[in-house]
């Protein structure tokens, strides 16, 4: 039922929010990705252990918050130069555009399409 | 001594103030304030507060109701019911500034008038620090002034009472906005996000339906016949699974679109409470807005194709802008999905832009009738605006509705649009306006009703295009 998978690679989502969890782990999944999910800080330990090809990142999050966990990201060599896609509203993307050093952005509300093209964009390049 | 006057007197004169409206400098002496003003006399020395009474009698206009009393707490007790305190600072319960004090606590709103002795100016000037509205010397003081002195106190106090009122109500305000805005982001997050997985779930189920609709039509002939021959599934049974398909397909595009319409309504909510806080952000880049404009209009004949959109575009050259491209977008979005859905569905939509020259107020609306192509074009001039323009085979839209449709929430009366459109929060126009404002371009619509409606903004071309 989920048809061919066309793709591989392993994503690492980092999000708060369980529905949009559970929503991007079936979408990737279905496109065959290997999903694995964190919140906040635990996001950095599953990087660096599991190496993922691409992180999708959420900035507000209640614990360590986006912009400090794709700081962090960058700063260990171990995950350095794993691809980050930050994903948040518009606004807050706008707003934290320089302290991010991130590769991409998804803007929320996002739609299945945007989802798959932005994380096809960084899975494939590495 | 005079206490003549009566207890209805007195709240005939209370009644009168406290439901008269608050008006400006003057109330008090205008003719038509007829109420003598009451005043509190507070004086232990017989021989002054004679002297002080004799003198109010004199007042030919309005006159005063005045009542006397010797010590500080009686004074106390009765300072609320008038318009004014005159104030001997040596009472046998209350010395010095301890007088001052005490009334104001008991009546704050009620102006305090000092009356000194010549050698006590300094603690007089005190009083006045500690609350006083002003102090007289006595010896010094004919009727005139101590009238005059009175009644400027009642009228500072009033209008000291009314910038209090004024700046309290400004706070109240700018702290309401600001709870207001807090509450609008905290409510956008909140709703983005449950929206964000309803639409990519729908969709994702979209595209799994769409697969095994796929997957039936491929291998129908196959799957017909295992079927058959295993005996579970008849040629029978599979049409009604099929129709089924169908419909939950159906059913999922139904659920997109109202979720689309949903994410829409949040973002215009946010978007006025912005405008309206005035904090609409804005990231003005250089941008072409020709290839915006091709770029905008091609989405929305994707999303519309049976609809005729003609494009009136230069193709060759770039018309560079310095403007937040996403907002110039979203206004160019909003013109042209009006234009759809309140005009006949056979009807074409004209999209186009071009440069205008001179005077930014030269605009459509100037020469209805005008074909929006006409440039305002003289020999020479230098381009100072690109214009972008939607025109419509509508229904039009009469002179007055012309200005009111930028108003928040306006709709025009009796106007139909075509089934199945959302009718929206009729926010459209009015964000579209204050987004173009903001960028320094105008808004603007040329109509004739019967004959359809042209609506446009213009934006500030790039300065170096400015440069004559």
């Amino acid at each position: 039922m989920t048809g061919t998978p066309e793709t591989s690679g392993t994503v690492l989502v980092v999000d708060d929010d369980p529905a949009i969890l559970d929503f991007v782990t079936t979408a990737l999944e279905d496109q065959g990705y290997t999903v694995l999910c964190a919140v906040d800080g635990a996001a950095l330990g599953v990087a660096r252990e599991r190496q993922p090809d691409v992180i999708l990142l959420d900035i507000l999050m209640p614990g360590m918050d986006g912009v400090e966990v794709s700081q962090r990201l960058r700063a260990d060599p171990a995950t350095a130069r794993i691809p980050i896609i930050a994903m948040s509203a518009q606004e807050r993307l706008h707003a934290t555009s320089s302290l991010m050093p991130v590769n991409d952005r998804l803007p929320k509300p996002f739609e299945l399409m945007g989802l798959y093209t932005t994380v096809a964009r960084w899975a494939q390049t590495t | 001594m005079h206490h003549a006057h009566t207890e209805g007197d007195r709240r005939q004169a209370t009644a009168d103030r406290t439901t008269a409206p608050l008006t400006p400098v003057g109330c008090c002496l205008s003719p038509d304030d007829n109420a003598p003003t009451r005043l509190l006399l507070v004086e232990d020395n017989p021989g002054d507060a004679y002297l002080v009474t004799e003198m109010l009698a004199a007042v030919p206009v309005g006159g005063f109701d005045v009542r006397h009393v010797i010590r500080c707490a009686e004074a106390e007790q009765r300072a609320g019911d008038v318009d004014v305190i005159l104030l001997d600072l040596s009472l046998p319960d209350a010395q010095g500034l301890e007088a001052v004090t005490r009334l104001r606590a008991a009546a704050p709103a009620v102006p305090i008038v000092i009356t000194s002795g010549n050698t006590d100016e300094a603690l007089a000037i005190a009083g006045v620090r500690a609350g006083a509205q002003d102090y007289l010397l006595k010896g010094r003081v004919d009727g005139d002034l101590l009238v005059r002195a009175v009644r400027y106190a009642i009228e500072r106090c009033t209008v000291e009472a009314q910038l209090a009122e004024a700046r309290a109500s400004e706070l109240a305000l700018r702290e309401a906005n600001r709870c207001m805005e807090e509450f609008l982001s905290i409510a956008g997050h909140e709703l983005r996000t449950p929206l964000t997985s309803v639409l990519g779930n729908v969709q994702l189920a979209v595209r799994w339906v769409d697969q095994v609709r796929q997957a039936k039509e491929d291998g129908s002939a196959a799957f017909g016949v295992r079927r058959s021959a295993l005996g579970r599934a008849s040629p029978e049974h599979q049409t009604p699974n099929a129709e089924r398909l169908e419909r939950v397909a159906t059913l999922l595009q139904r659920v997109e679109r109202q979720g689309r319409v949903l994410s829409r309504l949040v973002n215009e909510m946010l978007d006025i409470a912005r405008i309206q806080a005035g904090r609409l952000a804005l990231r003005p880049e250089t941008t072409d807005l020709g290839a915006l404009v091709r770029e905008v209009v091609q989405e929305h004949q994707q999303r519309a194709p049976q609809r005729t959109i003609d494009l009136d575009v230069p193709s060759s050259e770039e018309v560079l802008v310095c403007a937040d491209a996403e907002r110039l977008a979203q206004v160019l979005a909003s013109y042209l999905s009006n234009a759809v859905k309140y005009s006949a569905a056979d009807q074409p939509v004209m999209v186009g832009l071009h440069l205008a020259f001179g005077d930014r107020f030269s605009a459509f609306g100037a020469a209805p009738g005008h074909s929006p192509n006409a440039k305002h074009q003289t020999p020479n001039a230098a381009a100072r605006w690109a214009r972008v323009w939607v025109r419509d085979r509508g229904p039009g839209l009469p002179a007055a509705e012309q200005a009111r449709i930028w108003e928040r929430f306006y709709r025009v009366p009796g106007i139909g649009h075509q089934d199945g459109a959302s009718v929206g929060l009729g926010l459209g126009l009015h964000i579209s306006r204050g987004i173009v404002e903001r960028q320094g371009g105008e808004v603007g619509v040329a109509s004739t009703p019967g004959e359809g409606a042209i609506f446009w903004f213009t934006v500030p071309l790039a300065s170096s295009s400015l440069d004559e």
